[in-house]
């Protein structure tokens, strides 16, 4: 199967007055059709800068320095702006973390969706709009949508606001969504509900996923394969299953570790000791070095690259590499 | 065992009072009523003396309104919540009734470890202030004051000559743990402590509490909306919906014995390190506006064995098995 979109080493810099911040830095990945793709990462880590970056939303002083981002067959850094303008929003969306800030306060939901419809298709008539407009509101469970399209924000609660980013990211069936954060300002009820819709909409249209969180436990259940970012890299990559069942990077061991329900009532919790390091001034080596359990002298002065592991996945670790 | 903390029916009520013209259309025989929140009604619990309680509920239902009454900063309704049986914490119809004696006992870790630290202010002052103002130290004992409580939370020596933005978030947590613990507390209220921290960070902070626990003979509440968290870390938990209390029982008996419905769909709801498939099957609707709650059991609009029963007369909250309460009809 052809991959819908394709990252091959990309690297998104930030060149600000204190240095340069290495935010994304190369990193490859792919999603196929219909597939759910989790990107895991602590704050800081560039999973969201990877997300901008595919939709060209990075701005001054970022820059995507290399690196080729295809959607289909087009290459993403050389369409123009007016092309990307129709990719985005139209055949690839995204829906941000907090809902009150992606929707415009002073408009009503239905002028805001019907917006989003028209801005891709000039033709269609209002009526028409209208009518596909509610019938999204109506799929992601929001009951009586004719009255709620008159509606404002304001007057949603915040389960309900992300519902209709998410009816509004739907809209024009887009064949890539990215996900950031999109549960994390819900409550544990919403987000079920959420997490429950996504699943069923996303099958139902084969629309694919790009699902960016820093909760493993979130994309354990939904996804088919995880990326793990530190530091701006992808450390590990795989299928779901072998991720969280037979983590093989330091890192991603002591994150799934570190959750609580897989450890013993009342006892200490697995815990990766220090924090990530500053993004100004990254190790030389591993950026991973000082919190790690397997390192050597070597990490200290190599910074490893990605290699396959036997099993398929895909790693970034000069021990595990020599371990096999 | 005797408890530490008895909270008696405490009510907790925001009220809204009218305006103006709402006054003046009243006078002439209009109806506008004040608009009334229960934020906290009628609830009821003890804590043991070196247990940790944790306090679970969606966004809006309570939880942290309850926990500043108990730490003293918000006055009371109605009710009252007795230290050791015989001091009283807080204010009581707006009577002042603290004791003067148990103001340090009880302190408060706050859940944004950037907002709750004055950014003008090195660590070593944050620290030391209300040590000083209470007369424990003396000024010029300051630093090896602050040092030797840097090291509990485990916070290097030369940080305390350092600003609240040098630190990450993890780090200023443990100097909101740090200012807390400086007036040797004996019950602390974790609000949300660990819920702005990343995962592996988040482990070091929960750590950091076990161990302090402990080291310093400490009584948590810990409240969150985390059930893996409080799962972890408490010994008993509170379920709250709405103001209310609906279920109290130890960790165990909740997790594995749960009774309320309520509390079913909290623990359903919590994704798992499981990559077995799941299909969330979560609860329908949202907490509705306190403003005007549902009639008869606050949950019965959202709940699937709701009754007729359910919509008219609101559930008792009684002992259904030692030491487990719940507020349901189905029990009956």
């Amino acid at each position: 199967m052809k991959p819908i979109l394709e990252v091959e080493n990309l690297k998104t810099y930030f060149f600000t007055k204190e240095g340069v911040v290495k935010a994304v830095d190369d990193i490859s990945f792919h999603i196929n059709p219909g597939e759910i793709v989790g990107l895991v990462g602590e704050s800081g880590s560039g999973k969201t800068i990877t997300g901008f970056s595919i939709l060209g939303l990075i701005d001054s002083p970022g820059k995507i320095v290399s690196g080729n981002i295809k959607f289909k067959d087009l290459d993403l850094q050389k369409i123009s702006a007016k092309q990307m303008q129709d990719i985005r929003g139209n055949r690839i969306a995204m829906i941000f973390q907090d809902p009150m800030m992606t929707l415009n306060p002073v408009l009503r939901i239905e002028t805001q969706m019907i917006e989003t419809i028209k801005a891709h298709n000039k033709t269609i008539s209002q009526q028409d709009a209208y009518n596909t407009c509610r019938d999204a509101l109506g799929l992601v469970g929001i009951s009586s949508p004719d009255e709620r399209m008159k509606a404002y924000p304001h007057q949603f609660s915040g389960g309900m606001r992300q519902r209709v980013s998410i009816a509004i990211a739907l809209l024009n069936k887009p064949d890539l969504i990215i996900a950031d954060e999109p549960t994390t300002a819900l409550d544990v009820t919403i987000q079920g509900q959420v997490i429950f819709e996504m699943q069923k909409l996303c099958k139902e249209s084969g629309t694919a996923l790009l699902w960016v969180t820093h909760d493993l436990a979130v994309v354990a259940g939904i996804t088919d394969r995880i990326s793990v970012m530190y530091a701006g890299r992808i450390i590990e990559q795989g299928s779901t299953d072998k991720i969280i069942n037979q983590p093989l990077h330091p890192y991603t061991q002591g994150l799934i570790k570190s959750v609580p329900s897989k450890n013993k009532k009342g006892e200490k919790l697995h815990q990766i000791d220090g924090m990530v390091p500053s993004m100004f001034s990254l190790p030389k080596g591993c950026a991973f070095e000082e919190r790690c359990y397997l390192r050597s002298e070597q990490c200290k002065q190599e910074e490893p690259s990605e290699t396959q592991h036997t099993d398929g996945r895909f790693l970034r670790c000069l021990n595990i590499g020599k371990q096999t | 065992m005797k408890h530490i903390l008895e909270v008696k029916q405490v009510t907790k009520k925001f009220v809204k009072s009218l305006d103006k013209t709402a006054k003046f259309v009243n006078y002439f025989g209009g109806s506008y009523k004040e608009e009334v929140v229960h934020a906290v009604d009628d609830v009821s619990f003890n804590i043991q003396s070196g247990e940790v309680v944790g306090v679970v509920g969606e966004s809006g239902c309570g939880k942290s309104t309850l926990g500043r009454m108990i730490a003293g900063i918000m006055p009371l309704t109605k009710g009252s919540i007795a230290f050791k049986e015989k001091h009283y914490v807080g204010y009581v119809n707006d009577k002042y009734q603290q004791d003067h004696a148990i103001d340090l006992k009880i302190q408060m870790i706050f859940q944004d470890p950037f907002s709750s630290l004055n950014p003008r202010k090195k660590v070593v002052d944050i620290i030391s202030e209300a040590p000083i103002h209470h007369q424990i130290i003396s000024n010029k004992d300051k630093k090896s004051f602050v040092a030797e409580i840097l090291n509990k939370v485990g916070l290097n020596i030369d940080a305390m000559n350092r600003y609240p933005h040098q630190f990450s978030g993890g780090q200023r947590q443990r100097v909101g743990i740090a200012r807390a613990l400086a007036v040797s507390p004996e019950i602390v209220v974790c609000d949300e402590s660990v819920a702005a921290l990343d995962v592996s960070i988040q482990a070091q902070i929960i750590n950091l509490f076990l161990d302090l626990r402990k080291n310093m003979n400490l009584t948590y509440l810990f409240i969150s909306h985390d059930m893996g968290v409080i799962e972890h870390i408490a010994d008993r938990i509170v379920v709250m919906y709405l103001g209310q209390v609906v279920e109290i029982a130890s960790t165990n008996e909740i997790i594995h014995q749960t009774n309320h419905p309520y509390t079913k769909a909290l623990l359903g709801g919590v994704p798992t390190l499981d990559t077995t498939r799941k299909i969330y099957e979560p609860i329908k609707g949202e907490i509705p506006s306190p403003l005007n709650p549902p009639s008869g059991c606050y949950f019965h609009p959202r709940c699937k064995f709701a009754t007729e029963k359910c919509k008219v007369e609101k559930p008792l909250f009684k002992e259904i098995a030692p030491n487990h309460f719940s507020a349901c009809h189905l029990n009956d």
